[in-house]
């Protein structure tokens, strides 16, 4: 900093010292954890680090090992099994019969083949391998994110693990899981760009190849990278928001870094289109911002939304104590995140990695540095191997997965409709189209499922909460579609008014969902002569 | 935040606090309301009236108005339900009596106008309130009109016709009285107890006042500083009185004709009504959907940033305040007027860094006094008619419908919705009895919330339960799920406007009316 910069810090120097971002405090905690003699991949392989990356690992198995699967995972499976077989990307809708033909593109596709593969390879359980695997690897990669800012394994394992708790209720076999490790990795390569390694930008623009391919969220991944460029442009300190300036050679680097990642935008087998869907879904969708839980704010009556607040009034309580000194990208990233998840809940994974940099950092104030000369190597390697054991003792069989599956999905339901075929078109549930697609499609075309980009456009989504909202002229509005069965949840309340009308009949029933057929109006009248009659016998 | 008083004269005057003025002339008077503090405080007003209009009618209005109007009608107090046929007999008591009895009283000189103009004449008791406690705070009377004019729109969720605006009321001035009490200022404490007494007759609000006293009894155990959190301690002469005042307002707690009970109704509302705080729309944690909790993100995030650059420092009792009212507006929006009292003071201290005191010097008075009369014609003029509230009730509640049922008695045991109840309590109670209203805990623990909740949501049970609760008819809501339950089951719909539908059982068509 230059004498004018200088003026700007108003901290006396013992406050400096607190500077989590300082330069004074890196060299400082540089010094604790003194450069060490080249150590041997085996030592490093079951170092102390390496073991707590090991508990991140366990606690991802732990939380998530029940292949609680997303209603929208299915559909991503037939969307990749397709791409799979036919060599070919879809332009348009090839599942439903309420937008059949309407332009729509498989905007994840990448990360829809890789599902569809691994499920040809290993079935259901090389899913849940490929789902602990992917979780796995967002927890591992935001530990070294938080070690590497810290430059303190241990906060920043304790900040990983303070973060796994958010982390893992969010966590779901679908592309986004993707997104937010190539969302972590950006940040890695910023950081390590950050410290001084001039090279660590140079496999960016190869990650928003894949990226753009993969999933949507690349756009949260170039805003991080214009954040870092913008929050270097001059060297000054404004309270406790410390600015460091890049060199002009690292300016240009990292410029040219972001124009590189804009470039490879278009290198999709949809060319331009799939760089403008983030921004199409958010502007021309808003029954899906709307009525979809997942684009619906934060909850903040439920236990992960509570811990989030917490954790947010924890770092503001440390902030007001011990006046921490944090870099300005940090600090507006970790205020983005916040905003990000309140605003709508599946960003709470947006939100861990810019908290973790800013918790480990903070963490490291006070949180020893690792000392290899007390390491315990065998202890390591003893419990490495304990938690290995364990995750291959208890992962799940094919039939504990689907029994899972059997609770929240029709499984039962689509195996009696394969038995008994029923007349159409059906009428499904939301929740239930991603399986109908899997299942039975795309011979057997649903009503409507997760592909919110396509239903709201063709008036099909504002349709579908008309009916099952029953608000006035529902059953109008499902005959205008010529429905002639239903797949319903069990208890919604579009089944209990099915079962009270004598035109339509309950074919199949069980615990998760059930089927009616439309009869006609014959019956109508007999049906509630009959239930005035039961009313009257149960009243005497 | 530490005080820090900006200004010289009007840092005095509030460390003052004790007002002993002696006796003025007119004209100080005068000088006095069309003050630039006074024309600031007429444009506070403004905006707190504006920003409660929305936020009139409660569903629970009219049972709370109900109950007033049935205590001053007998002189007695209740201890059993008489208004449904549900949880009829039993154990209930009008915790909320002396808040009622107002209501009541309003209704009783206008009617809704009445009631309208008890709600904006609270509605400016808690801006001047908010004011005078950023300026006793700050010292600065510019910087406290800032801070409440910021933080106002927040509040309407506590604007609604129901005796917790009066206990927000109370809070306030209990805050105040804290304030001027460590400002040197002892006797103010004096004013606790009796107000206590009051207050935990008129609402569960008491309690924070409590937790709030307590609080700063046990900050004032500590002195320290620890980068920007300071605890100032207090010496042991303040901490008996302050220790004292506390004790004399929980003695004060049993005041009440139902004795200690009223005091045990917070906790016990808190332990054993979970379906209540779960399900109910005012325990709902705070949306984002709406313009109040997008306010209420942007300025937390505002005070983060605040916090960061500005380098702050908060006393150790605002630094707990604060956290616990931001968390506690985050799990439940009705908690969001706790977060506009306890943030006022601190936003106030915060312009007060930049904002100049009043100088009494170059005031204008002539011009102050015309803006003032602008202002209260604007205000006036800007209130609602009696025909906007009529329609106002109308849009939301089955005002065509109880006309409809007065001249056409239908089979008792009528199914009502939740939000509804208790302006059929007020429009036809208690000879007409309903299924539920919003006296949750009624229903809770006679079970009849979760079979509720069952028929609303049209589930499975839902005619069962109909059925098994003696259910002959329903009042509900047109768009709503059960009205094409009912109607897809046979039920006759005998009455329908936009709003509401009257369905009623065949079976159960001839039996008398009444019960």
């Amino acid at each position: 900093m230059n004498e004018r910069e200088r003026a700007m810090v108003d901290l006396p120097e013992e406050e400096q010292t607190r500077s989590v971002g300082g330069e004074s405090n890196q060299k400082k905690r540089a010094a604790e954890e003194p450069a060490s003699a080249p150590v041997s991949i085996v030592r490093n392989i079951f170092s102390f680090p390496a073991m707590l990356g090991g508990l991140l690992v366990t606690g991802v198995f732990v939380a998530r090992r029940n292949f609680d699967v997303d209603p929208d995972f299915w559909w991503h499976l037939k969307v990749g099994d397709g791409i799979l077989a036919a060599h070919k990307w879809p332009v348009t809708d090839p599942y439903s019969y309420t937008a059949a033909g309407n332009s729509w593109l498989a905007a994840e596709w990448l990360s829809e083949v890789l599902f569809a593969s691994v499920n040809r390879l290993g079935g259901f359980r090389g899913l849940e391998a490929l789902f602990l695997v992917l979780g796995a690897a967002i927890m591992v990669a935001l530990y070294i994110f938080a070690t590497l800012r810290s430059k303190n394994s241990k906060a920043g394992f304790v900040a990983a693990a303070m973060l796994l708790v958010l982390a893992t209720a969010n966590f779901n076999l679908r592309p986004q899981m993707l997104g937010y490790l190539f969302l972590i990795l950006t940040l890695i390569a910023l950081e390590r760009f950050r410290q001084g390694h001039r090279r660590a930008l140079w496999f960016l623009p190869l990650l928003f190849l894949a990226w753009v391919n993969t999933h949507p969220s690349w756009e949260i991944g170039l805003g991080t990278i214009f954040v870092y460029w913008m929050s270097g442009w001059k060297g000054m300190r404004v309270g406790g928001i410390e600015m460091h300036r890049w060199e002009p050679a690292e300016r240009v680097r990292l410029a040219w870094t972001f124009l590189l990642c804009v470039a490879v935008l278009p290198i999709t087998p949809y060319g331009t289109r799939l760089a403008a869907f983030p921004f199409q879904f958010v502007s021309a969708l808003p029954n899906n911002l709307t009525y979809i839980i997942e684009w619906q704010q934060m909850p903040f009556d439920q236990p992960g939304p509570k811990l989030f607040l917490i954790l947010v009034f924890a770092i503001f309580a440390v902030q007001i104590a011990f006046r921490l000194v944090w870099r300005l990208e940090e600090a507006a990233l970790f205020l983005l995140g916040v905003l990000m998840a309140c605003l709508h809940a599946r960003f709470l994974l947006v939100f861990v990695p810019f908290c973790a940099a800013l918790l480990a950092a903070t963490l490291a104030v006070w949180v020893p540095g690792y000392d290899r000369k007390k390491d315990q190597y065998l202890l390591n390697a003893a419990l490495l191997c304990a938690m290995l054991f364990g995750m291959i003792w208890f992962f799940p069989s094919r039939a504990a997965i689907e029994q899972n599956i059997a609770t929240r999905f029709p499984l039962h339901a689509v195996e009696y409709l394969r038995e008994h075929p029923l007349p159409g078109p059906m009428f499904n549930t939301y929740n239930f189209g991603g399986y109908l697609v899997w299942a039975r499609g795309p011979e057997h075309k649903v009503f409507i499922d997760g592909r919110g980009e396509l239903y709201e456009p063709a008036g099909v989504f504002p349709d579908y909460m008309h009916i099952t909202l029953l608000k006035p002229g529902a059953l109008d509005v499902l005959r205008s579609y010529g429905i002639r069965s239903c797949l319903l949840e069990r208890d919604q309340p579009l089944a209990t008014v099915l079962s009270a009308r004598a035109d339509w009949q309950k074919v199949y029933s069980d615990r998760t969902s059930v089927i009616f057929v439309y009869e006609g109006e014959r019956k109508l009248t007999a049906k509630t002569r009959g239930w005035n009659v039961a009313t009257e016998k149960e009243q005497r | 935040m530490s005080s820090k008083f900006s200004g010289t004269a009007e840092s005095s005057a509030a460390v003052a606090a004790a007002p002993s003025m002696s006796v003025a002339s007119p004209w100080f008077f005068m000088r006095k309301v069309i003050s630039f503090p006074a024309l600031m405080a007429v444009l506070l007003t403004g905006v707190a009236l504006l920003s409660a209009e929305s936020r009139l009618i409660d569903p629970d209005t009219w049972w709370h108005v109900k109950v007033g109007e049935q205590i001053l009608a007998s002189h007695v107090l209740p201890t059993t339900d008489m208004y449904s046929f549900t949880a009829a007999g039993t154990a209930w008591m009008a915790y909320e009596w002396l808040g009622e009895v107002l209501l009541a009283l309003a209704a009783r000189a206008g009617g809704l106008w009445g009631l309208l103009i008890f709600q904006r004449v609270i509605v400016v008791i808690v801006a001047g309130l908010l004011y005078y406690l950023g300026y006793v705070r700050s010292g600065n009377a510019k910087a406290g009109c800032i801070a409440a004019a910021i933080v106002l729109p927040i509040a309407p969720v506590a604007f609604t016709l129901r005796p917790q605006m009066i206990g927000y009321v109370y809070l306030l001035v209990t805050v105040i009285c804290l304030e001027h009490f460590r400002n040197g200022w002892s006797k103010a404490l004096w004013i606790l107890p009796p107000l206590f007494v009051l207050w935990v007759n008129t609402h569960g609000t008491f309690v924070f006042g409590l937790f709030v006293i307590g609080l700063y009894w046990v900050a004032g155990l500590f002195k320290f500083k620890i980068g920007g959190l300071v605890a100032e301690g207090m010496d042991q002469r303040r901490r008996v009185q302050l220790l004292l005042t506390f004790a004399m307002c929980l003695l004060a707690l049993p005041v009440t004709p139902y004795g200690s009970k009223l005091a045990a109704y917070p906790i016990e509302m808190a332990t054993a009504q979970p379906l209540n705080i779960a399900n109910i729309q005012e325990w709902q944690p705070l949306s984002l959907g709406n313009p109040v909790g997008v306010y209420l993100l942007i300025f937390a995030m505002g005070l983060f940033v605040a916090q960061v650059t500005l380098r702050l420092s908060y006393r150790l009792v605002d630094m707990i305040l604060l956290l616990f009212v931001m968390y506690a507006a985050c799990a439940h929006l009705r908690f969001a007027m706790l977060f506009v009292i306890f943030l006022t003071p601190v936003v106030a201290e915060i312009f007060a860094r930049w904002t100049p005191p009043y100088d009494r010097s170059i005031d204008r008075y002539v011009l102050n006094f015309a803006l003032i009369v602008f202002a209260v014609a604007a205000l006036v003029k800007l209130q609602p008619t009696r025909q906007d509230l009529d329609a106002l009730v109308s849009k939301d509640y089955p005002v065509s419908a109880v006309a409809y049922l007065r001249n056409h008695p239908y089979p008792t045991g009528m199914f009502n919705e939740y939000g509804w109840g208790g302006y059929l309590i007020w429009q036809l109670g208690p000879e007409h009895k309903v299924f539920i209203d919003g006296r949750a805990d009624v229903y809770e623990y006679s079970g009849v919330l979760p079979d509720y909740m069952v028929i609303a949501g049209a589930q499975a049970d839902a005619l069962r339960t109909l059925a098994r609760r003696d259910v002959s008819s329903c009042l509900v809501n047109r768009a709503g799920a059960l009205a094409a339950l009912l109607a897809a089951n046979g039920w006759q719909e005998v009455y329908s406007d936009e709003l509401a539908g009257i369905f009623v059982n065949p079976a159960k068509r001839a039996e008398r009316p009444g019960r």
